[in-house]
């Protein structure tokens, strides 16, 4: 019975402690929880069991954020900031003028993304980006919501996307 | 003051009018689909422009990454709020305004 039960949780660690090495998930947890505590050593009797147990029982599943290419990281970051300011002073712009100029619309977006993890980021990435809003992630078809130049907003998606499945390490194919 | 505690102040006083032009979105916008553009954008910039400038404030690397840590967090709920609410209103039947 005991030896059951502990070859039931030496299998679940091995399943869990798949994907990013555990070394680097030691060396995260004790860069979080350095944050959390802001560096309190005294903390440390908490904080080795709390960093050693979420390191050896991964939470994150295989196949989620582990497999962004990390040195894309900080370009793809770049340019979210910048698409984020963009975002926000347009929509602030709409909101401020008397006329609260907007045409929104609903379009359809063909994905070009094929995993699963990808898709998920992207359609939540787009509700930050300018004048876009994803109303419903389906299997074939994107469908947006967009709060007024449809076109623009639709290039930029196209663009965004690309810039995703580089994160992902994706190959899509070209905008015909 | 030091310089760095300026340019922190500056920050925060520049993310304010952020979270103000969103919530004057959601008065002024006429259907739950355009709130939802002003409330995720504006206050995407404007926590981010506020946790920066306490970031710089601080002068504490410590307290700086916590800021950022929360502005993360806070991110990553308002966008994946947004598409919940959205996908939400349109399966209740909502039609979008103006379409």
């Amino acid at each position: 019975m005991a030896l059951r039960t502990l070859s039931r949780l030496h299998s679940f660690l091995r399943r869990r402690t798949r994907g990013v090495g555990v070394f680097e998930r030691i060396v995260a947890y004790a860069i979080l929880w350095w944050i959390l505590t802001e560096g309190d050593v005294r903390s440390l009797a908490f904080g080795i069991p709390a960093i050693a147990a979420a390191a050896l029982i991964n939470p994150f599943a295989p196949g989620g954020p582990r497999a962004w290419r990390l040195a894309r990281g900080g370009p793809f970051f770049a340019v979210f900031a910048w698409l984020s300011v963009r975002s926000a002073v347009d929509v602030a712009a709409r909101v401020i003028r008397p006329a609260r100029p907007i045409d929104p619309a609903v379009v359809d977006y063909p994905w070009r993304l094929q995993s699963g993890s990808a898709r998920q980021f992207m359609a939540n990435l787009i509700n930050l980006m300018p004048g876009t809003l994803t109303i419903d992630p389906g299997e074939q078809l994107l469908v947006l919501h967009v709060l007024g130049g449809k076109e623009r907003a639709l290039s930029g998606i196209r663009r965004l996307e690309e810039r995703v499945a580089g994160l992902f390490g994706e190959e899509i194919p070209a905008h015909e | 003051m030091t310089a760095l505690a300026w340019v922190g102040a500056s920050l925060v006083a520049l993310g304010v009018p952020f979270f103000l032009l969103g919530t004057l979105g959601l008065l002024r916008f006429p259907d739950v689909f355009t709130r939802l553009h002003a409330l995720a954008k504006a206050d995407n910039v404007g926590l981010g422009l506020v946790c920066f400038g306490l970031g710089l404030h601080s002068g504490s690397l410590a307290h700086a990454l916590k800021l950022a840590l929360i502005w993360l967090l806070m991110v990553i709920a308002s966008a994946v709020g947004a598409g919940l609410v959205a996908r939400a209103a349109i399966a209740r039947g909502v039609k979008p305004w103006g379409v």
